[in-house]
């Protein structure tokens, strides 16, 4: 019986949200700066998606019409939100493994987006999304914009490298971004991506890619019970993710582990423990063996409240030799 | 005396039996069941018209699955003439509560317009958005194409062409994976990219798209 109440307790927010979308999606609303005419909720959604609200969204308008909708159409457009900021993450990810710039950046500013409208539609704070949004007017892409937050009381993003490799294997791609933020119960919580792509030494117009997931860390040692309310100078983390591995056409997956520390703006850290497993997966021994069984890397924060630092570029690929 | 009352049970419980069999009403699940095995044959020769009067059964019970296919029965009149009010009578039953593909048909139905139904472009567009958003990639198809025609005059709509294309495309839909491979090449609505648009043309080609081949080739690959 209490299993059951569980389970329904857990399944009815869902089925709320479900049916609330397929009501209001016929409704039409007034926006502010846009005369009595009335708008589309379908359009206010695209339009927010993709960066191309042309009418005035002004913070006070803005955050007197998320405040004053209908619980039913701020549940809806919460909801849809979501949802399509989890897909525009997924994209996020594929863009990256199979190498657009473009289309990553594309879903930067998308995911960019919608976590500002979340926070609009749920706080009434319209600022982020205005910012969000003028971005995208002025036709500048924000500054490496930031992979997409897990965290929802703001982000900090950081960007860097890996530091270490095999001697005399050079990485082409090599990329680290974090997200770092805290949870709505004041924990520090870091996610993030690598990428590192590698030429098979014995033919030269084959690469293999490497794609770690970092998934959500939680805080160890000392920070362990810590919460904050606003993010702590300094903080170290410990958690799994996942591995792909790709080569002409082909992928294994496997499981890491990572950990990292921040401190006065810069992540150091490191991924393991996936070296044995992918070992025993892949069919030839110079895909492991063009890296070591632990990556080792810096990022720095990018858009730290302090000030906006880009973070350092590296072109051309570097040697460990 | 003892046996002649095991008899009696013995009997009794048989005749009950295969009253339960031929007489006791059917679940929803089951009528739906029922109705797929006549449309598909399972077990059964084909026969819509028998499908049909299952799956209305159970529509009628409140099987959101069963109310679509009935839609869809009415819509295209299978097993019945075609009837479009009560196509859109089924369709907008299980369109409300979720389902993407009636969503889709009922949107196909007020973009065109029918038989005792207006067009309805807005409505379409909306339950277009509903399925696409439901991850449907035809939904998501029809929604991209409708922007894209009005990109000439807003100019933002091909941002919105893009975004859905994007979506439909991943899904493995060749026309849609050469139509983003286009706006990636003439930075319609998105940054031009002429390596993006390559990636997307090759993956339509290898699909055996004409077009993404032509242009291909045109780029020199």
């Amino acid at each position: 019986m209490t299993a059951f109440l569980m389970l329904m307790l857990f399944l009815l927010p869902g089925t709320l949200w479900c049916e609330s979308l397929e009501q209001v999606i016929d409704q039409k609303i007034t926006l502010p700066g846009k005369g009595k005419t009335p708008y589309s909720i379908r359009e206010l959604f695209m339009d927010i998606i993709v960066g191309s609200v042309s009418y005035q969204l002004n913070d006070g308008g803005l955050s007197s019409f998320a405040m004053s909708s209908p619980g039913l159409a701020k549940g809806a457009a919460l909801f849809h939100f979501e949802q399509q900021r989890k897909i525009a993450y997924k994209n996020y990810e594929r863009s990256m493994e199979y190498g657009s710039d473009a289309d990553r950046k594309y879903y930067e500013g998308v995911i960019q987006r919608l976590e500002a409208a979340k926070v609009w539609i749920s706080t009434g704070n319209g600022a982020p999304l205005r910012a969000a949004l003028q971005n995208r007017l002025k036709g500048t892409v924000p500054q490496k914009q930031s992979p997409p937050s897990t965290v929802s009381k703001g982000s900090i993003m950081a960007a860097g490298t890996i530091t270490n490799g095999v001697r005399g294997i050079p990485l082409r791609d090599n990329t680290v971004t974090l997200s770092l933020g805290l949870t709505p119960h004041g924990i520090p919580r870091c996610r993030g991506t690598v990428k590192i792509k590698i030429v098979n030494s014995t033919h030269a117009d084959e690469w293999v890619d490497y794609f770690f997931d970092l998934h959500p860390g939680s805080p160890r040692g000392q920070d362990k019970s810590k919460t904050f309310t606003v993010f702590p100078s300094s903080c170290s983390w410990e958690g799994k993710g996942e591995i792909t591995i790709r080569m002409s056409g082909r992928s294994w997956r496997g499981q890491v582990r990572w950990q990292a520390m921040a401190a006065n703006g810069t992540v150091t850290g490191s991924v393991w423990g996936f070296w044995n497993e992918m070992s025993n997966k892949v069919p030839f021994d110079f895909i492991m063996a063009m890296i070591p069984d632990e990556l080792v890397f810096r990022a720095e924060y990018y858009n730290s409240p302090r000030g906006s630092r880009l973070p350092p570029e590296k072109e051309g690929g570097d040697d460990f030799s | 005396m003892k046996r002649t009352v095991l008899l009696v049970f013995l009997i009794f419980s048989c005749v009950c039996a295969s009253f339960r069999a031929e007489g006791a009403p059917q679940t929803a699940a089951q009528l739906y069941e029922n109705g797929r095995r006549f449309e598909y044959g399972k077990g059964v020769s084909k026969n819509d018209p028998k499908a049909l009067s299952f799956y209305l059964k159970a529509a009628e019970a409140g099987h959101v699955e069963a109310q679509a296919k009935t839609g869809l029965f009415f819509d295209f009149g299978r097993g019945t003439g075609e009837n479009v009010k009560k196509a859109v009578f089924w369709y907008e039953k299980a369109a409300n509560q979720g389902h993407p593909v009636a969503q889709y048909n009922l949107g196909c139905i007020f973009w065109n317009g029918r038989k005792g139904v207006k067009k309805d472009g807005e409505r379409a567009m909306n339950l277009w958005f509903l399925s696409a958003m439901h991850g449907y990639g035809e939904a998501q198809h029809n929604l991209a194409t409708v922007y894209f025609s009005r990109g000439e005059k807003d100019p933002g709509s091909y941002k919105k062409a893009f975004y859905w294309y994007y979506q439909a495309a991943l899904q493995g839909l060749p026309k849609d994976q050469w139509r983003l491979g286009m706006l990636r090449e003439t930075g319609k609505g998105v940054e031009k990219d002429l390596k993006t648009a390559v990636f997307w043309y090759k993956k339509a080609a290898a699909k055996g798209h004409g077009e993404a081949k032509t242009r291909l080739k045109k780029l020199g690959y």
